[in-house]
This record gives structure tokens, C-alpha cells and sequence, in this order.
């Protein structure tokens, strides 16, 4: 069962995976073209910022579900103290579980989000595209986190290692 | 009274169980929208999404990705060459080479770990072979790589115009001079304390050979920084523009990536900015309900009550900062704090632009400052060092950083000088 689920959640990461590298170069070269296009060639790609402003959100979000996977989310990890180092494999397993509430209601609340934007039919300005299926990220990377923070409480032995290089500041 | 007792209660809760900081904020604003706001919990993803569909924020994707290319490829070795040939016959000269190889990066990264590890890479190794202090070197590279997010383009300089809806140009501007600064009194401590090391001979040849091999490295701030300062396209344009840049020079002229590498490292930059944009966009969702509570006036009022003067406000400010800087990260900190600081330094007649770019150095500080000092971490972790070690490196230049700061917070016309 642990080497199914395992494989499960590399299968999931790999798409989102591609999809968030497929959304970043499109970012590039939607921005990059526009850029050359008017300087070079008097002209512009039509809604290049507002496409890319799209395609960031869908991976930002995705992003969110990789990084739940890896582990990568920012902790205060200095506040780990409040719980005894005794129950340190517990608290990390509760902690597994109190990350899937979290998630799963966001999840839920989001697919509400979504349905209300569906219904009020709001459109993506200049653009005009309906909103909704740019949205569908959102319950989608909030519901997959959440599948992954279930995982990890079930099988601790899936939980990544954290990796120091991936914080940006 | 309840209510804020169950706030407490409920992060210590969410700590206490190793949660991250972006489900902290979630959870603490679905709390205060059930107990101040009208208890409708899809405002909080409206707020979220709203937060992420800003234009300007598609730079920071952009810089992050920028700056794992040139690390990855040799735009970071070729520009520290440079300024290796160009310091070779100054006593200690290779430690103002480091400074100096930080600051150029950071004039093209926009990030502090990513300057810290381009750079230190190459220099950690070459600085104690020439026999400078493992304490110096671990020091000098921490606290030269914090200037990535002084010298702009800046990441959390970007965060901070967005969340206070200023100009990024004009905070980009405003942090030319107080990162060119900080650079060289860093560069003038480094040169002081290894002027025992004995100077090496100028060569022209080599020099001249650097320069050429750096050409198209070299170019790339000038390209960056000009564009942007001269009006050729904004900040966010300049982010794009980079990658390309990056992605030309090190695929077709320095022949060092393949366009598999660019897929990588978009992999790792999508992961990156999993941890940093939903944190992003919670923040700003429990700003605007902070905001529309009336949260930071009435907090500016309590203040103004109790705090007399400009100056008394702009310690009580700094020392804030330096606090919050060594437990939180810096993203997190000026989302959260720029909103609900901003009207009170405004109250005392600060200007915005200026207050960021004393947020931005207090924070850089804090990038310094155990626990949280997360360029101390990665010091730590990329070379394999003590973490004693790294923190007795970094002191002397925590002091220098100190003393710049206060130069910069009471001369608020060097932050100002290039505006308008």
C-alpha cells in the first residue's frame, strides 16, 4: 500500500510538474516577445500580460501542491520547542493530519469559489475568457495537497527531507 | 477579548504542530473573517486569487528563474573573474573581489541565497586556499550575499511595491545608493582586516582576458538596469528579458545549459514559488480584511498616542524590524508588516519609498540573525561549516549593516537622491 501511494504521488508531481514548467515558459515567452515585438517591431502580443498573470496563477498553485510533496512550505521551525523533542514523531504526524484538515476545507471552499464565479459567469478582463476553468487550479492543488498531507500521516516514511537551497529570500 | 485569545491559542496550536507558516495565515484569517468579518470563508480564496492576479508579480517569477540559470551556468564564474583580475593587487584583495563579485550579482539576481551560493561556490574554495579565515570567508560570503535583495532588482523590494502599491522602479532607484554603500564599507572592512595578505602582481593580459570571457555577463546588468532606469520596458518586462538573455548567452555563447536544464530549473523555481506566492496571497488576503476593519489607522492612532517624534518612531521601528528578522522570513515579514506599518510611518511624515528600503536593510539583517538567519543556514549546509563558525563570521558584518542602517534610516537623502 506504501509503494502505491508512493507512486501515486510521484505520478500526480510529475504532471504538475510539467504543467507548472510548461506555464513558466510560456511566461517567458509571451513577456519576451511582447518586449522585442514593440521595440523592435512596433507591434504586441494582445493580453501577453494578462495570459501570462493566468498562466502564473496556475502555477503558483501547483506549485503549492509540489511543495507540499516535498516539503519545501516555510516553517518557524525555531517554534518546534512547544512540543517536547519525546514527541517529536507524534507531533510531525498529528501535524501531517491537522495540514489535511486545513487543505480539504480549503479544497471545499474553493470548488464553492469556483462554482459561484461559473455561475455569475465573470470573465477574465481584456481577455473576456471565462473565469472558472483558470480557477479549477485552485480545489485541484488544495485538494492534492491535502491527499499528500493524508499520505504522509499514514506513511511518515513518505515525507520528503527538507532542502534549504529551495527558500528564495 | 475572547477572540483574540483564541488568535493566540490557535497559532500556538498550528506551531505547536509543525504547521507552515502559509496555513498559520490561512487559518488565522478564515478566524478573523468568522469573528470580526461576515463569516464567508470564499471571500478569503477571492481575496487569494485577487492578490496573485497582479501583473507586477509576474517578475519574480521571472528574476528567481533568471537567477538559477546564471548559477547553474557560467555567467556567475565569469563575472567573479573580473573581479578577481581587477583586485589582484590589492592586499586582500580576493576578499574585496568577493564583495565586489556579491554586488554585481545581486545587481542581477534580485535574490540573497542565490548570490550567497553563485557566488560562494566559486569564491569559499579560492578565498581559504589564498589563506584567508574560514570565519572571514563564511562572513564575508553570508553577509554579501544578503545585498542581493538591497542592490535591485530586488525580490522582496518587488513584494514590498506591490503590497503598498508603489512604484517598483522608484523603490529599485531608491536601493542603488544604500546597496552600493553597504558594498563598499563591507569591501573597506574585508580589505582592513586581511591587509596582511600579500598583494599578487596586476596583469593587463589577464585582465583584459576576464574581460573579454565576462563580456556578455558584464552586459547583462547594464542591460537590465538600463532598460529599466530608461524607460525601454518596466520592471516586469525586465524580469522576462533577463531569462532571455540568460538563456542566450549560456545555451548559444557560453554553450554550458541545454534547453533540458531550463526545464529543471522552471521545476525548481515552481516549487519555490509554491512556498512563496500562496504566503503572498494569504497575507494580503488578511490585509485587506485588516484594511477594510480599519485595522492599521486605528493601530497608527495607538501609536502616534504613545510614541513622540519621527525619530523615537524610526528606532522603535528598526528595532521591530531586527526582532521580527530573526524568526520570520523576509517575504512573510513584508507582506505582513508593510501594510500595517506603512500609515504609521506615513503619520510621522516618512515617505513610503523610503520606509521600504529601511524595511528591506532591517530584514537583510535578519537574513544574518540566528535562529531564522536564513543565509547562516545555507552558509552552513552549502559548505559543510559550523554553525558557531558561520555566526562569529557574520558579527562584524551584522555591526557594519547596523551602522548603515541607522546612516540610511536618519539621511533618508540617500535613499531618495536618484527619485524624481
Amino acid at each position: 500500500m506504501q509503494q502505491f501511494t508512493a507512486k501515486f504521488i510521484a505520478v500526480l508531481a510529475n504532471i504538475e510538474a510539467a504543467i507548472v514548467v510548461a506555464a513558466y515558459t510560456l511566461v517567458a515567452a509571451f513577456l519576451l516577445t511582447d518586449v522585442i515585438g514593440r521595440e523592435l517591431f512596433n507591434t504586441s502580443i494582445y493580453g501577453a500580460q494578462k495570459i501570462s498573470v493566468q498562466a502564473t496563477l496556475v502555477a503558483a498553485f501547483l506549485g503549492l501542491s509540489l511543495a507540499t510533496g516535498k516539503s519545501s512550505h516555510l516553517r518557524a521551525e525555531s517554534m518546534d520547542m512547544l512540543v517536547p523533542q519525546r514527541w517529536s514523531a507524534g507531533a510531525d504526524r498529528i501535524g501531517h493530519v491537522v495540514s489535511f484538515v486545513i487543505f480539504a476545507a480549503l479544497a471545499v471552499v474553493s470548488a464553492q469559489f469556483v462554482l459561484e464565479t461559473y455561475g455569475f459567469g465573470i470573465r477574465i478582463a481584456v481577455l473576456g475568457w471565462p473565469m472558472w476553468p483558470v480557477q479549477i487550479v485552485l480545489p485541484v492543488a488544495f485538494g492534492s495537497s491535502a491527499l499528500k498531507s493524508v499520505a504522509f500521516a499514514v506513511f511518515p516514511g513518505l515525507v520528503a527531507h527538507r532542502d534549504i537551497k529551495e527558500f528564495g529570500d | 477579548m475572547i477572540n483574540v485569545l483564541g488568535i493566540i491559542l490557535l497559532i500556538v496550536f498550528l506551531l505547536g504542530f509543525r504547521q507552515p507558516i502559509l496555513l498559520v495565515l490561512i487559518a488565522l484569517t478564515a478566524y478573523v473573517h468568522v469573528f470580526w468579518g461576515d463569516g464567508k470563508l470564499s471571500y478569503l480564496i477571492d481575496d487569494m486569487w485577487t492578490a496573485l492576479s497582479h501583473e507586477a508579480l509576474l517578475a519574480i517569477p521571472m528574476f528567481i528563474l533568471a537567477g538559477s540559470l546564471m548559477s547553474r551556468g557560467s555567467i556567475a564564474q565569469r563575472l567573479i573573474a573580473i573581479m578577481r583580475s581587477l583586485t589582484v593587487w590589492m592586499p586582500g584583495g580576493m576578499a574585496v573581489a568577493a564583495i565586489a563579485s556579491c554586488a554585481i550579482f545581486a545587481s542581477i539576481s534580485g535574490a540573497s541565497t542565490v548570490t550567497l551560493l553563485a557566488v560562494g561556490a566559486v569564491m569559499y574554495p579560492a578565498l581559504l586556499k589564498d589563506g584567508y579565515t574560514e570565519k572571514f570567508a563564511l562572513g564575508a560570503l553570508a553577509a554579501g550575499g544578503t545585498l542581493g535583495i538591497l542592490i535591485p532588482p530586488s525580490i522582496p523590494m518587488i513584494f514590498y511595491a506591490i503590497v503598498v502599491e508603489k512604484s517598483i522602479v522608484d523603490m529599485f532607484l531608491a536601493g542603488l545608493l544604500p546597496g552600493l554603500l553597504l558594498a563598499s564599507v563591507m569591501a573597506v572592512y574585508a580589505l582592513i582586516v586581511n591587509r596582511h595578505i600579500p598583494a599578487q602582481r596586476f596583469e593587463l593580459g589577464a585582465c583584459v582576458a576576464a574581460l573579454r570571457n565576462g563580456f556578455w555577463a558584464l552586459m547583462l546588468p547594464v542591460v537590465l538596469l538600463g532598460g529599466i532606469y530608461s524607460g525601454y520596458f518596466s520592471a516586469t518586462e525586465s524580469a522576462a528579458v533577463a531569462v532571455g538573455y540568460a538563456l542566450v548567452v549560456e545555451i548559444f555563447i557560453h554553450r554550458e545549459l541545454s534547453l533540458r536544464d531550463f526545464g529543471d530549473l522552471s521545476r525548481e523555481t515552481g516549487v519555490l514559488l509554491g512556498t512563496l506566492f500562496p504566503i503572498v496571497a494569504a497575507a494580503i488576503s488578511l490585509n485587506m480584511l485588516l484594511t477594510a476593519e480599519r485595522v492599521p489607522q486605528e493601530l497608527a492612532a495607538i501609536v502616534a498616542a504613545h510614541v513622540e517624534g519621527r525619530i523615537a518612531f524610526l528606532l522603535m521601528v528598526n528595532i521591530l524590524l531586527l526582532i521580527v528578522g530573526c524568526f520570520v522570513d523576509t517575504m512573510s515579514a513584508i507582506v505582513i508588516l508593510a501594510p500595517l506599518l506603512l500609515p504609521m510611518a506615513e503619520s510621522y511624515g516618512i515617505d513610503p519609498i523610503h520606509f521600504g528600503i529601511i524595511m528591506v536593510i532591517n530584514l537583510e539583517i535578519g537574513l544574518l540573525t540566528p535562529p531564522m538567519g536564513l543565509n547562516l543556514i545555507v552558509a552552513m549546509t552549502a559548505f559543510k561549516a559550523n554553525f558557531g563558525t558561520v555566526i562569529r563570521g557574520a558579527l562584524p558584518f551584522i555591526a557594519l549593516m547596523l551602522v548603515v542602517l541607522m546612516i540610511i534610516t536618519f539621511v533618508p537623502e540617500i535613499s531618495m537622491a536618484l527619485i524624481n
